[in-house]
């Protein structure tokens, strides 16, 4: 073999090598990128000044979406969880007023309705066959038809009502298999350290470390703030003293579901306190057009646990309508997640990408005037794919090795159409004013011009009948005339 | 000689009305075509130029939104068609006009009035002038269409879109045409007036009592004995004539909306007094003066002493004032706009009236009885540049938004200052809001406004859930709290005008606001100067009138919103 021979073979292989080095760098499980869209990180600087996160509680995506038209629901399931008593199978059941009743009488007597801890949650995952949901609530003394329950379109109209006019986002999961602890520190620091349960032991554990978005944010001199429901209820002296945290204090559910809440360095730091507010200062800012670059919402009411679905879904769509009535609507981009599964069904068993996870499917919407109208994005996602998107629009490097792998979500903009116009959401039945069709006032009009024709054709008759009456006497005259 | 017995127009003595109409056509002089081509024009001019001035300065009141809401749905626009509905009280002959107007020029508040303005307006007073020309001779059509021309009444009025001032032009017209009865052998005279009394019902079918007037002119004055034979001809084309051109408001009604009749005429007949006994009274002396009004009963007087001498034209003028004027005094609902019809017989009456004290003067003063027809035409025309100027000077503080003619703009129901403001608010709703925002207010007035300039859709407190008690046009609010927390409203609208009207729903609303407001995201105010500020943060001195609120659906928030305006604030 020549020169030129060694050569060309090494050329040829040279793809093969390429691909295989590829191969081996891929780790398993881990996400397919999106295909690039026309949206780029230079529209998003362009077009996008606001990023709003609002964070709902402890639901699924088949529990909210799962007859959802186009998204993929639970009807697509090979087979549903079997009840381990009788061993048939348990389809979803709707949600429906004796539930309510259920729920609403369960939690007077402060009882758990449903186990969404990371053991209930690997149980109910089984190794990926998704059929020990049913089986993980029985054992922990729950009824094992809650976690079936999924909301119809009129229970969930609010939430479809968004979804009909934003992006719903139907791959969407979990950080971790667990409960809300892990998975809000996923989406607020791309980790949770390998905390896998929130418990007080837990958040005593984050008091000192794990740094977030809103650090990240502080430093690099961007406007930040984390609107928290109930947050004025929260006694700062005894967060600070560590109170809630011992033992035989009751512990407020923010500190969970908001966990820098249960970080000292945001209570005693001048700076990093000042970007937690309150929930009604969410609407005030938005209404007077304050927001900051990067909002945080917890909602209050929240969906969590299983209530009774009118009370959460107008508080969120009334966050939503904020943003829309702002004046920085056109610059905003809100996403809507749900931070874990809450012991609720899903068919699809999530990827797992680490030790942690992901968790479970849950529902997330995009609501931006760029954001494509009724789409439904089927690419994967999870919460460390927001922190993606917040450090592709400001420049931020990634806080884990899972954000930085995670897709972001250009797909689900549109830059290159003119933007929307804001929704107006509402759940209320508001009958229209009576207005005639378009038909009947055509009639009505051609009923009216009716009357100018007849004027004009009385005016004509009017101005000319004399002169034909006079023409009409003069062959008369000339006959007078020549008699005479 | 007595007052009453000046026979105005002529130097002749007093007739027996089978001569035919008083006030017969005099010989045209050279002169008096002179003074007809300096005069006629010239107060045409006055009459435009009060009219048109600043006529674009405040956006419409409720009224003139739903006509031109009105025609802009009759010509498929369907931003329009969606809010405003084609079939509501009245018929619709000024809206298809202005429908055709704004096939050509686009939907505009400035074209709508100038069409109104001019047309009708300026309109009224040339037909003034000529009827009681035909009356009573140049002198008193000059005087009387000078009165009409600068009237500040007639000037408020004819510059706002809506259906009096057509609906008096078309009634003008039609006795016009029977004045010219006695000198029309071919009786075309009756098609003329049937013609213009089917436009005036077309227009407001109110005009229906003008069968009243014109046929108890004609039994009265002996006018039917005089006329050429094939009268029953006549009077048969004329009524088919008028049918036709009524025609289209029944036939669409019962065609295309049936049911929506019954609804305004259960509404129309159910609704209380929002006005006592005096308020015409009170509208002419605040929007007439004194002078007019003395005059105007001068003028009266007269007439109702020569009607012993069955004087034709007197009987005529006075047959309209009592017709109509006593229907609206009777009629338990009473509009600022309502005496259009009646005004310009008013001024008739004061030229009468000016004329005939004039001529008194003139025949009893001694210094003047040697050339007491020169100097009669002095006194008159002296008396006639006084009332000009004085009137003019009132209509122009009255158009400019003065307050030195009114008390106060709410007790006379003139609504044009009360919405100062209200098209720029419909403006920044149509440009801040979402396309699906819904708004809720005090009354429906101020919605009204939203829905032609803005684009959005309002509801009112105070539209009762009664279908006796409220227009039909309108969704009463079943319960605004469930609507506010379920979104089903967006934002809240308080205006001073509708808060003057009704302490119980301002109050309500205020409530709500406090409730569910969070901010207040668009404010008018109206300065110590009497102009307008447009900002949340108002300068000293100014007070609210127009405020926006928007609100947060959900359970209420802990924040209240601090609200500039108290229950307590508006008397």
């Amino acid at each position: 073999m020549g020169r030129r021979g060694w050569f060309m073979t090494h050329v040829r292989l040279l793809p093969l090598t390429l691909v295989l080095c590829g191969l081996a760098l891929a780790r398993p499980g881990s996400p397919p990128p999106a295909m690039a869209d026309a949206a780029s990180t230079s529209d998003l600087s362009q077009r996008i000044d606001h990023i709003i996160v609002v964070v709902e509680e402890n639901h699924t995506f088949d529990s909210y979406f799962g007859t959802y038209p186009g998204a993929n629901g639970w009807s697509r399931a090979d087979s549903y969880p079997r009840d381990p008593t009788t061993g048939t199978p348990m389809k979803p059941v709707p949600y429906s007023e004796s539930i309510r009743d259920w729920v609403v009488a369960s939690a007077k007597e402060g009882k758990e309705l449903l186990s969404n801890a990371r053991p209930a949650a690997e149980e109910a995952y089984n190794g990926g066959r998704m059929d020990g949901f049913v089986g993980a609530q029985l054992r922990r003394g729950n009824d094992g038809q809650i976690t079936m329950v999924y909301y119809s379109k009129e229970d969930a109209r609010g939430l479809w009502s968004v979804a009909d006019r934003s992006v719903l986002f139907d791959n969407y999961f979990s950080s971790a298999l667990g409960d809300s602890l892990p998975n809000m520190l996923h989406l607020l620091a791309g980790t949770s350290n390998g905390i896998e349960v929130g418990t007080k032991k837990t958040l005593a554990q984050i008091a000192d470390g794990v740094p977030t978005v809103f650090d990240q944010l502080q430093a690099a001199g961007i406007s930040w703030k984390y609107y928290i429901g109930g947050l004025e209820s929260l006694d700062r002296e005894r967060i600070a003293g560590g109170d809630y945290l011992r033992s035989d204090e009751p512990t407020p559910s923010q500190m969970y579901w908001a966990p820098i809440l249960s970080m000292k360095r945001f209570w005693e730091d001048p700076q990093l306190n000042a970007g937690l507010a309150t929930q009604d200062q969410f609407f005030l800012d938005a209404a007077e057009g304050r927001l900051p670059a990067v909002s945080f919402v917890l909602p209050s009411p929240t969906d969590h646990p299983l209530s009774i679905p009118t009370a959460p879904q107008q508080r969120l769509l009334s966050l939503v309508n904020a943003m829309g009535k702002s004046p920085q609507w056109g610059r905003s981009a809100m996403f809507i997640v749900w931070d874990e599964w809450g012991g609720f069904y899903d068919h699809v068993p999530p990827p797992q990408v680490d030790e942690m996870g992901l968790g479970f499917r849950v529902p997330a919407l995009l609501v931006s005037p760029w954001a494509k109208r009724g789409y439904i994005s089927h690419d994967q996602y999870d919460h460390t794919s927001v922190l993606n998107f917040i450090a592709q629009r400001f420049n931020l490097p990634p806080l884990s090795p899972r954000e930085a792998a995670s897709n972001s979500f250009e797909t689900a903009f549109q830059f290159d159409a003119p933007p929307r116009a804001a929704p107006a959401f509402g759940l209320a039945s508001i009958p229209d004013a009576p207005v005639g069709t378009p038909s009947q006032n055509r009639l009505t009009l051609m009923a009216y011009l009716e009357i100018f024709a007849v004027v004009a054709a009385v005016i004509g008759f009017l101005v000319w009948a004399p002169h034909i009456a006079n023409r009409k006497e003069r062959p008369d005259d000339r006959q007078d005339a020549r008699q005479g | 000689m007595r007052l009453w017995d000046v026979m105005p127009g002529t130097a002749r003595a007093l007739r027996p009305a089978a001569s035919g109409l008083a006030g017969r056509l005099p010989r045209v002089s050279v002169g008096s075509v002179v003074l007809s081509a300096m005069c006629v024009p010239t107060l045409v001019g006055l009459a435009v130029a009060l009219r048109v001035i600043d006529l674009n300065r405040v956006g419409f009141n409720s009224d003139e939104a739903v006509y031109s809401g009105q025609a802009a749905a009759l010509i498929g626009d369907e931003t329009m068609s969606q809010f405003f509905s084609v079939f509501r009280a009245h018929p619709l002959l000024l809206q298809t006009m202005l429908g055709g107007l704004f096939e050509v020029v686009g939907v505009s508040d400035l074209a709508a009035r100038l069409l109104v303005a001019l047309t009708f307006g300026v309109g009224s007073v040339v037909l003034t002038y000529m009827l009681a020309y035909r009356l009573y001779g140049q002198r008193v059509a000059i005087v009387a269409a000078a009165i009409l021309a600068v009237l500040p009444y007639h000037v408020l009025v004819s510059r706002q879109v809506l259906l009096d001032p057509a609906f008096g032009f078309f009634v003008i017209l039609s006795l016009w045409f029977v004045a010219r009865g006695t000198d029309d052998q071919t009786g075309r005279w009756m098609i003329g007036a049937a013609l213009a009394a089917a436009l005036a019902t077309a227009t407001k079918e109110v005009a229906v009592l003008l069968f009243v007037v014109v046929a108890s002119f004609i039994i009265i004055s002996g006018l039917w004995r005089r006329f050429p034979s094939g009268r029953f001809r006549r009077l048969a084309v004329s009524l088919v004539l008028f049918a036709t051109i009524v025609a289209p408001f029944p036939l669409t009604r019962v065609f295309l909306a049936p049911g929506s009749g019954s609804s305004y005429l259960l509404w129309q007949f159910t609704r209380p007094a929002n006005h006592d006994e005096t308020y015409f009274l009170q509208v002419l002396g605040q929007f007439g003066g004194i002078a007019f009004v003395a005059l105007a009963v001068l003028g009266i007087v007269v007439m109702l002493y020569r009607l012993r001498l069955r004087a034709e034209g007197d009987l005529l003028i006075l047959l309209w004032l009592i017709v109509f004027f006593g229907f609206f005094q009777i009629w338990r609902i009473k509009l600022f706009s309502y005496l259009m019809v009646v005004v310009p017989a008013l001024a008739v009456c004061a030229a009468v009236g000016l004329d005939a004290a004039a001529r008194w003067l003139a025949d009893t003063v001694p210094r003047f009885r040697a050339k007491r027809a020169a100097w009669a035409a002095a006194l008159v025309a002296i008396a006639t540049l006084g009332l000009v100027a004085q009137l003019g000077s009132a209509s122009v503080d009255v158009v400019r938004g003065g307050a030195g003619i009114v008390a106060s703009p709410v007790e006379f129901d003139i609504e044009v200052q009360d919405f100062a403001g209200g098209r720029e608010f419909g403006y920044w709703a149509r440009d801040h809001t979402p396309p699906d925002a819904r708004f809720l207010s005090i009354g429906p007035s101020i919605g009204n406004i939203l829905r032609f300039y803005g684009d959005r859709e309002s509801l009112a407190l105070s539209v009762s859930s009664d279908p006796r008690s409220r227009n039909p046009a309108y969704v009463p609010v079943a319960n605004p709290d469930l609507w506010l927390r379920q979104m089903g409203i967006h934002y809240i609208v308080w205006d001073f005008y509708s808060a003057d009207r009704s302490a119980f729903y301002n109050g309500r609303l205020m409530a709500y606001a406090r409730k569910y407001g969070i901010a207040v995201v668009f404010a008018v105010y109206q300065k110590a100067d009497g102009g307008l500020y447009f900002g949340t943060d108002p300068p000293e001195g100014a007070e609210p009138r127009i405020l926006v609120y928007d609100t947060v659906g959900g359970d209420p928030l802990r924040t209240k919103t601090t609200s500039p305006v108290q229950e307590t604030q508006v008397q």
